[in-house]
């Protein structure tokens, strides 16, 4: 009886020196043993799980552990205080823009307290697309055209996670943002001298979508819709015009002759005017049945139309198109023989001589008359067979004063001849058109077919 | 000795003055420079034309003109010096910074040297020949001959540039109409010289080399654009021709070619019509003055014909008109006639309008008027 006394009390000493062990173990002994070794397998534990300090954030309530349908440990503090007895706790700044789980104090949101895949605690690596669309929209990350540290999962190249002086949590001003990777754009933007307003003043983010898009370039619509969103007045024309310049209605859009962003040339142009655009107009081919190589017209010709002089195409065409026969800014017929009426030829009088046509007898509108006898009114107001001024007249350049190209001038299939000669006086022609006449503004030439006492039709 | 003394003291005095009596004799009563600013249009709005000075004789313009009797008395020159008093005038016209007006009454031309200080006559009007009867206006080509319009002469009578007489035009012209032509206006312009003809309503346009008449426009068959007692008119630099009809109280614009190009005005006392359109002249801006002798004031244009403002209506402290005929805009003397304007009013070309009427009311002969418009501070 006393030896079975002494055997239990030995078994109850036994049975209680095991209990009080595991009711006292230490830290070191949670992840020894097998219940909570993959804690301490995280490829990048917490700091107090790697050195084994589960005591920094947990402490046991109860004695036994573990218990079966309760917790005998909890942590010594609630998130987030618990966090900020280690880390500067976040909304102490002015950073007055928070990521919404900071806000409400929930750090687990985004990070495993005791380690991840990822730096920072994040259950992520590099890529963290798959931890922010577990709260944000995953649409804007699944466009045809990607930024490009959206498409990696870099969203920290742009954005704190935590606090942050700027909207949408951005590291910097948007510009910033954007320039401290797009470096070489910066140096050239530096330099630049023309620049577009948003480029030099506003955020990128007015016309690139930061994060996709369905358009290239990441823009946030399609050129031109893009463009006229400010550009209003352009949009309004471009959406009535009977006659636009193709390459608004093609691809690159407004892009095909303006930089988005700078040029060192006027109106964002990427030559000067007319070399922009010569850059199209300078060849054969453009267009079904193509247009005219108008850098052939121009090349080593004597004399110029006054604008082109200038290097300027825009007095005369309107770049984004017009109404009228290619994309002249104002009237001007695409037969070259059409019935007269009075403003068909607006294109070409808004600079020349408005009263050119006004008077059949004239002795200051006109040189080109016998006596007062108005010749360009002769050749052109006609009601039945009015000549458009391209019968004698080059629109670009000729070898001939006045822009008439005596040996350039086409009727169809034949070059036909001029045979102008310009006296101080008067002078004389004889075209292809009619036998050879001569003029004479002192003394007029009397014809035969004509009566110096005709009187202006009205 | 007391008697004579006193006798001496009374003689000093009476002496004195006489003498000062006699140096206030010679200073004009009729001032016509305000010491408070006229402008047009008045406050509130913001002024565009001050009314400057007046000239009326030499003692306006005279170079260092002492003010005051006693200054007289001191250098007695100014006492012998006649002052050269303007009679009723009409035409006015400023060629390299002399002013020129037709004086009708005094039967001459008075050109006004501000510079100099001077009024003087071209001598060629004291010849036989060139003796002018009513002269009504006139103008200057680029080697300075002048050309005078004569109602009573009924030609145009032409001076050289030292001021010798040396022909005249536009007498005989035309077939059957020398009873009727009258010229009232003559212009010179790129090499021709034009000629309106109250009588006829025609523009005649002359060589002023041979001086034979070239051309003449200013009928129409259609109704509305003939002239209709043409009186005056001026030239732009664009070549187009202004006229005030005296008939319709129309202006009428046209072309060299006499083509019909615009009108404006019309027969009232409203702003925009006229009751007796005389001169007209245009400024730099190309804005249109209208001399309307109805209603004594001058109205300003816009080029598309839109009333601006008027200025120099009746009743005025200074400024007014009275029977307003010519008037001349110009750059020239702005620096001469910018002491006259208020602080801050900056001139940028002066108007000149003669009034027929008015000196017994102390309105000058000439009003001088500055277009401009106040410094921003």
């Amino acid at each position: 009886m006393f030896v079975m006394n002494r055997l239990l009390n030995i078994f109850y000493l036994a049975l209680s020196l095991v209990i009080f062990y595991q009711g006292t173990s230490s830290a070191q002994t949670c992840s020894a043993t097998s219940c909570h070794q993959a804690i301490i397998r995280a490829e990048k534990p917490h700091a107090p799980v790697q050195a084994q300090e589960c005591l920094s954030c947990h402490h046991q309530k109860k004695p036994n552990h573990p218990l079966l349908g309760d917790r005998s440990w909890e942590l010594v503090a609630k998130v987030p205080t618990l966090c900020n007895q280690c880390h500067t706790p976040f909304g102490k700044t002015n950073k007055n823009v928070m990521h919404s789980p900071v806000k409400d104090g929930d750090c687990l949101a985004c990070h495993k307290p005791h380690g991840g895949a990822g730096q920072f605690l994040l259950g992520v690596r590099e890529d963290r697309t798959e931890l922010c669309v577990s709260c944000h929209d995953p649409a804007p990350f699944k466009q045809q055209f990607m930024h490009g540290p959206v498409a990696v999962g870099a969203c920290n190249k742009c954005h704190q996670p935590h606090e942050s002086k700027e909207k949408a949590l951005l590291d910097s001003p948007v510009r910033v943002v954007c320039l401290k990777c797009h470096t070489d754009f910066a140096k050239d933007l530096k330099k630049a001298k023309a620049t577009h307003p948003p480029v030099k003043e506003g955020p990128c983010t007015a016309c690139h979508n930061p994060h996709g898009s369905t358009v290239s370039k990441i823009l946030r619509q399609r050129i031109p819709d893009l463009c006229v969103g400010c550009h209003g007045t352009i949009g309004k024309k471009l959406a009535g015009v009977k006659v636009p310049h193709k390459p608004l209605t093609q691809e690159g859009g407004c892009s095909a002759c303006h930089s988005a962003h700078y040029s060192e040339n006027k109106r964002l142009l990427p030559f000067d005017e007319m070399a922009t655009c010569l850059s199209c107009h300078g060849t054969d081919n453009l267009g079904t049945p193509p247009l005219r190589n108008i850098k052939k017209d121009l090349d080593g010709k004597k004399f110029l139309h006054g604008p082109i002089k200038k290097g300027e195409c825009v007095p005369c065409h309107d770049p984004h198109g017009s109404d009228n026969f290619r994309m002249l800014r104002g009237a001007y017929p695409a037969e070259i023989y059409v019935p007269y009426k009075e403003g068909i030829y607006n294109a070409c009088l808004g600079c020349h001589e408005k009263n050119l046509l006004r008077y059949a007898e004239t002795s200051i509108y006109t040189k080109f008359r016998n006596g007062k006898r108005n010749l360009h009114y002769v050749h052109v107001v006609n009601s039945r067979k009015s000549r458009t001024c391209r019968v004698c007249h080059q629109p670009h350049a000729s070898n001939g004063d006045k822009l008439i190209d005596a040996e350039n001038m086409k009727f169809g299939e034949w070059t036909i001849p001029v045979n102008l000669n310009i006296t101080s006086s008067g002078g004389s022609c004889a075209p292809g058109c009619h036998q050879s006449f001569r003029y004479d503004r002192d003394k007029p030439v009397v014809y035969k077919t004509y009566s110096t006492s005709t009187k202006r039709s009205k | 000795m007391k008697s004579h003394i006193k006798s001496s003291r009374n003689l000093c005095f009476t002496l004195l003055t006489f003498l000062l009596l006699a140096g206030c004799a010679t200073d004009t009563t009729c001032k016509y420079v305000s010491n408070e600013p006229i402008f047009f249009p008045p406050a509130p709005d913001e002024p565009r034309i001050q009314y400057l000075t007046g000239i009326n004789s030499t003692s306006d313009i005279r170079i260092n003109k002492k003010k005051g009797g006693i200054s007289f008395i001191a250098t007695g020159k100014e006492q012998e010096e006649a002052d050269i008093i303007l009679g009723k005038s009409y035409g006015i016209e400023v060629h390299k910074g002399k002013i020129y007006v037709a004086e009708g009454q005094g039967k001459t031309v008075r050109i006004i040297d501000l510079k100099a200080g001077t009024i003087t006559e071209p001598k060629g009007v004291k010849s036989p020949a060139g003796a002018l009867k009513y002269p009504l206006n006139l103008t200057l080509d680029d080697d300075d001959n002048l050309y005078v319009a004569d109602t009573a002469r009924r030609d145009v009578a032409v001076y050289d540039a030292a001021g010798n007489y040396k022909t005249s035009f536009a007498k005989g012209y035309g077939k059957g109409l020398e009873a009727k032509s009258k010229i009232t206006d003559v212009k010179f312009y790129k090499g021709k010289l034009y000629a309106l003809d109250l009588g006829s309503g025609l523009v005649r346009v002359f060589d002023p080399k041979t001086l034979e008449q070239l051309t003449e426009f200013g009928k129409s068959d259609k109704p509305g654009l003939s002239l209709s007692l043409p009186g005056n008119f001026t030239i732009d630099d664009d070549g187009f021709i202004y006229i005030t009809n005296l008939g319709s109280n129309k202006v009428t614009k046209y072309d060299l070619d006499g083509n019909y190009v615009g009108s404006f005005g019309g027969v009232g006392d409203q702003f925009g019509q006229f009751s007796k359109p005389k001169g007209i002249a245009l400024d730099p801006s190309k804005q249109i003055y209208v001399v309307d002798g109805g209603t004594n004031v001058v109205q300003l244009f816009n080029d598309q014909f839109r009333v601006l403002t008027y200025f120099g209506m009746p009743g005025l402290p200074y400024g007014s008109l009275n029977n307003p005929a010519g008037i001349a805009t110009s750059t020239d003397n702005i620096a001469y006639f910018q002491k006259f304007a208020a602080p801050g009013f900056k001139v940028t070309h002066l108007i000149y309008v003669t009034s027929q009427f008015g000196s017994e009311f102390c309105i000058p002969r000439i009003s001088v008027y500055g277009f401009g418009q106040m410094e921003k501070k």
